[in-house]
């Protein structure tokens, strides 16, 4: 097997710092969000993608200048019946991508209603994106760029029409929502605490005897 | 009209009533509190005195007669006119550190004791030296040689005691700095403690200075009461030997307490390289699968077994542990530290003993393993079956066509039977191979890591270090499932092995993560729905 890919830690390395962040992708049923994560992450498309269950989990790794950013991507099902999965995975998201199908102008309307219900609920500093996917069907357009690009403007939200069977947009919408992600060294994902802690709330008290006692 | 008396909460400057204190005070700040500080100050001031009078009487009531002193400050700093709150932070003045002070005061005194103590010990080893002489009269004028004594004449009575000097109260030079005292006041080193003090490698047990008793006055000789060489000091140059000894002892031990964590962190980093081998096994031994031995398993169950014991004793013990038996309560530090190793512990035990629990007992193992075996046959004979009536169908749509195209196009357009032939071989052989890909899809799925290196290296991967669990094969079976919730977790649990499998360990802690979230809301649906 292939030696891991993904960052290692830097111990003093000029690799420079290393962000994580969560990112979800929302959107009405059959628009693309799978196709468009795994164009991202394994640089494939099938023309007949399964309708996915539940939530996917990926995980895709950019750098930009001396930052590595690694997205841990939740790839949400579009089916009404696991919307109420959906939640669990915006919430504590850094980046949303929400995803339309620009042949099909329910799936704009209902790619509204995503952006609301994250601009309610998810965190108030999320990043999110809009993605009009299926841009390489043109001929069948139904929802207009300058329609799409005026909402986006107007809620700030990053737009870009995509397509994930050309490949179309696919890296740089990623790559737009990791320039824009604050890369502070404590963003991201907090790592997984390991070992103790030593200083508790407790340690305000004061030990007796110091060093000269 | 000058007679005329207004009663009531009036605003001193619009003189407007408002009903109540509050209203005036929220009022007055509202409207004029920028224009007059001192009448707002005074008014308040007011208020202050009868809001004192109304509370002091209720205080007065749950006062004990104690209290008097406490409650009276307490009211002074709320009622006379002075809130804390109604003044910004008041900023630090001028500041200034001491610290270089105190590191200049305690440098010069370690130096002192340092330089003393080397001199000290210089001293201590040419006098051991081994051509040192023995003879009493030779020795004491080597002695006298290494260190300069001080001279009798000089010193009429006991530098310690005051006692002054006789013909039964003897001087008495300490043989490392040459100071006179009597001979109570000095102290017998034993040789072999001082030969420890020059090389900590010498080994030396008990008391390095020998007991006082009075029968013992006369030490003239080199000879202690057991026969061992002994040598006089004084107690200034006693204490600073045994400063730095302890020194020397404090910082080649380490603390038990550190030792007893070693220990168990040594437990855990053996539990930790045993976990990632044994729970893929725990995975496939419960479905039923072969790829693991049962008795390798269980030798890895047992062993991890005795580490959690090894880790839960261990982190008791540091629990329990008193450091400082002599003192009357424990170092708060001490005990959160000790708390806290403690529940590391047994954090780390929670989070591991889970796969104990779950490998099944020998026998159910092996009724899985034959219900697999026998799920595996019923595949495969489904799918040589469907391959067979694919076959068939396929050669009938063949026979079907060239049938139609015989009868359309005339004679010269039909196939030779020898054509056909070729044609329905390769057919045969390309439904093979798809039946031997269904089979390698099995057998990749049951020896885990391997079936995902092959997806791996046969992917069309372009980009490094991306991660994507390979699609679930029950997935369809799954769908109808109930719960979303409980679907999903499903999902992450596969997934979770998969990451495990490809030694994805960040990818691991997240999916264990959102795996504790699902059950967590899980959980909180349940109530609610309970409820």
């Amino acid at each position: 097997m292939a030696s891991r890919g993904g960052p290692q830690r830097p111990n003093g390395a000029s690799q420079g710092k290393i962000c994580q962040f969560k990112l979800v992708l929302l959107g009405e049923s059959a628009v693309g969000k799978s196709s468009l994560v795994l164009r991202f992450v394994k640089g494939q498309f099938h023309e007949y993608q399964e309708s996915t269950i539940g939530a996917a989990f990926l995980t895709q790794t950019v750098c930009l200048d001396d930052t590595t950013v690694k997205f841990e991507i939740w790839d949400t099902a579009g089916q009404e019946r696991y919307h109420s999965l959906a939640p669990m995975y915006y919430r504590g998201a850094q980046a949303a991508i929400v995803v339309y199908d620009i042949t099909n102008p329910d799936t704009f309307g209902r790619a509204k209603t995503w952006v609301k219900e994250l601009q309610r609920q998810a965190s108030p500093n999320i990043v999110i994106a809009l993605a009009g996917n299926k841009a390489d069907l043109a001929s069948k357009r139904m929802v207009e760029y300058d329609e799409a690009q005026a909402y986006a403007e107007e809620n700030s939200l990053l737009f870009m029409e995509t397509s994930a069977k050309t490949a179309m947009n696919v890296n740089d919408i990623f790559l737009a929502i990791a320039k824009k992600l604050p890369k502070s060294e404590t963003s991201g994902t907090p790592q997984p605490r390991q070992g103790v802690r030593l200083n508790n709330e407790q340690g305000g008290q004061q030990s007796e005897g110091g060093c000269c006692k | 009209m000058s007679a005329d008396i207004i009663e009531g909460f009036l605003c001193p400057i619009c003189m407007k009533d408002l009903g109540t204190v509050s209203q005036l005070q929220g009022h007055f700040e509202e409207e004029h509190s920028s224009e007059d500080k001192a009448v707002f100050q005074q008014l308040k001031g007011f208020f202050d005195k009868a809001k004192k009078k109304i509370l002091g009487d209720r205080v007065d009531e749950g006062i004990s007669p104690n209290g008097e002193v406490r409650t009276s400050g307490d009211l002074s700093i709320i009622l006379s006119g002075y809130d804390p709150s109604w003044w910004e932070d008041q900023e630090l003045g001028a500041s200034r550190s001491h610290i270089d002070t105190f590191k200049a005061v305690r440098d010069a005194r370690v130096d002192f004791f340092v330089v003393e103590t080397n001199k000290l010990l210089i001293r201590l080893d040419k006098l051991l030296s081994p051509d040192a002489p023995t003879d009493p009269k030779k020795r004491k004028a080597f002695e006298r040689e290494v260190v300069r004594w001080i001279p009798d004449s000089e010193v009429p009575a006991c530098l310690n005691c005051g006692k002054s000097f006789s013909l039964f109260t003897r001087r008495h030079h300490c043989r490392l700095c040459g100071g006179i005292m009597c001979d109570r006041c000095s102290e017998i080193m034993a040789s072999s403690y001082a030969q420890k003090l020059v090389n900590p490698a010498h080994s030396f047990s008990g008391d390095g200075f020998l007991k006082r008793s009075n029968s013992n006055t006369s030490l003239n000789s080199l000879m202690g009461v057991d026969g061992e060489a002994v040598m006089r000091v004084c107690r200034t140059c006693r204490k600073l030997l045994e400063r730095r000894d302890k020194m020397t002892e404090l910082r080649n031990s380490t603390p038990i307490i550190v030792q007893i964590y070693d220990k168990m962190k040594q437990c855990i980093r053996e539990a930790e390289q045993i976990i990632p081998e044994y729970m893929p096994m725990v995975d496939s031994l419960s479905q039923g699968e072969t790829v693991y031995n049962y008795r390798q398993a269980l030798i890895l169950r047992t062993k991890l077994v005795r580490l959690y014991e090894a880790v839960d004793q261990l982190s008791k013990k540091i629990l329990v542990m008193d450091l400082r038996p002599d003192e009357q309560c424990p170092n708060p530090r001490q005990v959160i530290l000790q708390k806290s190793i403690r529940m590391y512990a047994s954090n780390f035990m929670q989070e591991n003993m889970i796969g104990l629990q779950s490998l099944p007992s020998e026998d159910d193992y092996n009724k899985l393993r034959q219900a697999r075996a026998a799920e595996i046959q019923r595949r495969i004979a489904a799918e040589r079956r469907a391959a067979m009536e694919a076959q068939d169908r396929e050669r009938a749509e063949r026979e079907r066509q060239s049938r139609e195209q015989g009868t359309a196009g005339g004679s010269g357009q039909s196939l030779s039977p020898q054509e056909e032939g070729v044609k329905l071989g390769h057919k045969r052989v390309s439904s093979g191979g798809e039946r031997r890909k269904f089979l390698g899809g099995i057998v990749g799925s049951k020896s885990g890591g391997k079936g995902h290196a092959r997806t791996d290296s046969d992917g069309t991967s372009n980009s490094s270090g991306g991660w994507k669990p390979s699609e679930d094969p029950h997935r369809l079976s799954r769908s109808n499932n109930a719960d979303p919730m409980m679907q999903q977790m499903e999902i992450i649990r596969g997934y979770i092995k998969q990451a495990k499998e490809a030694h994805r360990s960040d990818e691991v802690t997240m999916l264990e993560q959102n795996l504790r979230d699902l059950a967590e809301e899980y959980r909180r649906q349940q109530q609610s729905a309970k409820s």
